[in-house]
């Protein structure tokens, strides 16, 4: 799997849990699924542990985790 | 008494601090002159459509400053406002309206398709809307004193309610007149302050940062609902607007320390922080003292019915030891008694339940009046009601109260206020649910975090997505639960009841 399936299985299997036939496409606001902030930092937690990518702090913006398609391009540009 | 009036305390800002800024929100602000203006101008449009004692008006915003505008004319016209988080699922907001028996609208947005009982709605009350709306029928603002509400009821906030429906407690404009007054006062407030305005309008906390800075002449600035999600963001918000007091919850505090790299910001205007609503986990304030050391720290404890009513500023001792944060000592004209459960007070350094009475505490809850008289019972010394807060507290050996949990089921997650049986009535709906019970997970940052477990009934099947595609529509995403654990039947005490220790003691 590569860090975009890990992060869309993590997002609709465990943080939003939904059910797999009616998964959102990666560019539907993930503030209309239940996205809160309680939620938000546990995501940031996967991404920093799982995917090992560190994310700066200062860089998370809604524009940025507005939808898988938007957390994966962030996630692309800070890989080591 | 003149300063008995929330609506008063405008009058008087405009009239001593007229040009001074009363909010500040995006690249708009309004002086105390002209949001008196604006809130009498709406005031009238709404008396028109039948806003006066009595009545309650919907008041359903985000942060802005027509928001504030809407709270001071709805003040002005006698009705009590009732904070809808336009967030809610609308048969929530049904409920309230039906519960309240709302008729008039006040909101950033029209009310949702669907919802009954709405007479007339005064959506966007904009300047140039309340213009319109009061040269379509022939006003003008009215002169002399706005008039006192019925019973006193200046606004109706709505928590969770353990049977499922959620419960509206009244809040009387003296509480808000004494707590704004108790708090000016404490915190040293001046024309010169500004305030955030964090917590959204349906929690308590969010008067303090209203009235408080009205009776000051200070400035108000509302933290935008965008940036509640982003530490960074919300920490350069405190720089950018240069706020000296910053109140919130603990949780808005911790995800700052954690992700929002205060060092990076200049937060040399703060004074004062203060938070509510929640326990501060000792760790977080101590690290947080550490890195802001130039301003106070300040618990202000009390549940919803109560206000605030019991307050401990932090010092030395507090952010050397590792023990709890005290939730401190009474506020003025507030007195607290320590229980046991046949209502006896307890021993000195006991714990028991807490009982407060005093001028900041609730009249009961809207339309409930068997509720009201479990919770509002006459006060021990004889001088009027009580209420029972249901939080077991400590008296310490030098006088200041200790927090140590709950003596019912009730969760606080972010500060919200949860009560699993308002879950567990929505999971009971689902026709498939045989057993449901929803228990606190301990989190270090938003104090719990919410498991629901969940049986099916002979022969169904049932799965996580169901259920939350199920209950999104009945709970708010702040009360849905993060964990679910799908059972085949929930273990059962002795007495045949769901044994919620065994559960909670599950991962």
């Amino acid at each position: 799997m590569n860090a975009r399936e890990q992060l869309r299985e993590y997002v609709f299997g465990t943080l939003l849990p939904m059910d797999r036939a009616g998964w959102p496409a990666d560019d539907a606001s993930l503030f209309d699924h239940g996205m809160d902030s309680l939620r938000l930092m546990q995501m940031l937690v996967f991404v920093e542990e799982k995917l090992k990518v560190q994310l700066p702090d200062q860089e998370v913006t809604p524009e940025r985790i507005e939808s898988i398609n938007s957390i994966a391009a962030w996630i692309e540009e800070h890989r080591g | 008494m003149s300063s008995s009036s929330l609506f008063t305390l405008l009058e008087n800002a405009a009239s001593s601090y007229g040009g001074r800024v009363a909010i500040e929100f995006g690249s708009d602000s309004l002086t105390y002159s002209a949001l008196l203006e604006r809130s009498r101008r709406f005031a009238v449009v709404l008396a028109d459509a039948g806003a006066r004692p009595g009545e309650r008006v919907a008041f359903c915003f985000k942060k802005s400053i027509d928001a504030v505008v809407s709270m001071f004319a709805i003040i002005r016209t006698g009705a009590a406002y009732v904070p809808i988080d336009p967030a809610w699922p609308a048969e929530r907001m049904q409920a309230i309206i039906d519960d309240a028996g709302i008729a008039i609208w006040t909101g950033t947005a029209a009310p949702p398709a669907g919802l009954t009982g709405i007479a007339k709605s005064f959506p966007v009350p904009d300047a140039a809307a309340v213009d319109r709306w009061m040269s379509e029928r022939g006003l003008r603002p009215v002169d002399g004193p706005a008039p006192a509400p019925e019973r006193g009821i200046a606004n109706i906030l709505y928590t969770s309610g353990s049977t499922g429906r959620p419960k509206g407690v009244e809040i009387t404009t003296l509480s808000l007149v004494h707590f704004s007054a108790w708090g000016a006062e404490y915190f040293g407030l001046t024309p010169e302050d500004r305030l955030s305005n964090h917590a959204p309008y349906n929690f308590d906390l969010s008067t303090f940062d209203i009235f408080a800075a009205v009776r000051a002449g200070a400035t108000m600035c509302p933290v935008p609902e965008s940036l509640k999600m982003f530490p960074y963001q919300m920490a350069k918000f405190i720089a950018d607007r240069r706020i000296s007091v910053w109140y919130s919850v603990p949780s808005a505090l911790i995800m700052m320390q954690l992700r929002g790299k205060l060092g990076d910001h200049d937060l040399s205007t703060l004074r004062h922080v203060i938070f509510a609503g929640e326990v501060m986990p000792k760790p977080a304030l101590q690290t947080l003292g550490a890195e802001i050391p130039h301003v106070t720290w300040t618990n202000l404890y009390g549940p919803t019915e109560t206000n605030v009513c019991t307050h401990h500023r932090c010092d030395s001792a507090d952010f050397a030891d590792d023990g709890p944060v005290p939730i401190g000592r009474a506020i003025t004209e507030t007195r607290l008694w320590i229980v046991d459960e046949r209502g006896t007070a307890v021993a000195d350094g006991e714990s028991g339940e807490l009982w407060v009475a005093g001028p900041t505490v609730t009249t009961g809850y809207c339309g409930d009046t068997e509720l009201t008289s479990r919770r509002c019972t006459p006060a021990p010394d004889g001088d009027g009601l009580c209420y029972r807060t249901g939080d077991r507290v400590r008296r310490r050996a030098d006088g200041v109260l200790m927090f140590e949990g709950r003596i019912d089921r009730m969760i606080k997650r972010g500060g919200h206020r949860i009560e699993p049986g308002e879950i567990e009535a929505a999971l009971y709906r689902h026709p498939d649910v045989r057993q449901a019970a929803v228990v606190p997970l301990a989190d270090p940052v938003f104090g719990s975090r919410i498991k629901a477990c969940v049986s099916a009934k002979e022969g169904r099947a049932i799965d996580e997505a169901g259920l939350i595609a199920f209950c999104r529509p009945l709970v708010p995403t702040y009360m849905m639960p993060d964990v679910w654990h799908i059972m085949d039947a929930l273990p059962e005490t002795d007495r045949g009841k769901i044994d919620l220790q065994a559960l909670a003691r599950e991962v």
